[in-house]
């Protein structure tokens, strides 16, 4: 295996692995339950972007597939933190 | 009357296979869809009965839900790579590659037949409550997601065809590596707002 080919998705691999973990501890220990909803939905949309852009190369396809995903990403983890807000206000 | 041009020579010999990859976009974003929609359901449902969903989602084992956020996270980044081994043409190492996400991969399978059993044995099933109603179709039909991506990749594994021209086997197992390797990361990335949603936000 050469370097440079597995560099991009191992550092990406790594990324997912400790961004995982803080979301976890996150639920498991931060008591303040809108913060954490919020921080965990928010975690979730950078480990979408992540796998979209780094292992699914989302950059390189056509630019209606890469609105609709980031569109897509930002409804599923924007709406429940919205949602929740909305509902605790 | 002139000929009408030809059209231009593609690296994967057949220009038509140039729509498979988009293609395969649409079917995933048709999939992420549905499975945004449900998301979206299920927090309404959440807020709507929040007690009962704050209990019920704490009878389930985060630890479980996050192993196998893991072990699908390393999974796709093996997919990644024999992906982008397999396209710079070397098949005998992506094909390695993608027999050990198949090894990790079905360590998914173990933890959630493992989590399943466990509900069931306590009593919790499909019944239970509304939770559980969006916990095991949710799960469920991710379960079933996977199993196909599973199938697929074992498929890959097994490298290109071996009869008939060399040349055109290795541009078709490249075209279907791409699509099966992106629908595998889509396997990962329905998992971790499913994770989210279910096994995080109440715990």
């Amino acid at each position: 295996m050469s370097e440079p080919l597995a560099r991009a998705p191992r550092n990406a691999w790594i990324l997912l692995l400790l961004i995982s973990v803080a979301s976890f501890t996150v639920a498991e220990y931060l008591g303040e339950r809108h913060v954490a909803i919020a921080i965990i939905m928010l975690i979730a949309g950078i480990k979408a972007g992540i796998v979209l852009f780094r292992f699914m190369d989302l950059g390189e396809a056509p630019r209606g597939i890469r609105v609709y995903f980031l569109l897509w990403t930002a409804v599923c983890s924007g709406v429940p933190i919205g949602l929740w807000w909305l509902a605790s206000a | 009357m002139p000929p009408s041009p030809r059209p231009e020579a593609h690296p994967a010999g057949n220009p038509r296979r140039r729509t498979r990859t988009p293609a395969i976009w649409i079917f995933l974003a048709l999939d992420c869809a549905s499975f945004g929609l449900f998301f979206q359901v299920f927090m309404v449902e959440r807020l709507d009965q929040a007690a009962l969903f704050d209990a019920s989602a704490r009878q389930l084992d985060a630890r479980l839900g996050f192993a196998n956020a893991c072990i699908l996270i390393t999974s796709s980044w093996l997919v990644a790579w024999a992906t982008r081994t397999g396209m710079a043409g070397r098949v005998a190492e992506a094909r390695r590659l993608l027999w050990t996400a198949l090894a990790v991969g079905a360590l998914f399978g173990v933890v959630k037949i493992w989590e399943y059993a466990e509900k069931i044995s306590e009593g919790i099933t499909v019944a239970a409550n509304d939770f559980f109603v969006f916990y095991f179709a949710l799960t469920g039909l991710h379960l079933l997601h996977y199993l196909a991506g599973m199938v697929l990749l074992a498929i890959l594994a097994t490298g290109p065809a071996r009869a008939g021209d060399a040349a055109e086997n290795l541009a078709r197992y490249k075209v279907w590596l791409t699509g099966g390797g992106l629908y595998w990361h889509m396997v990962d990335l329905l998992w971790i707002f499913i994770f989210s949603l279910l096994y995080l936000v109440g715990a």
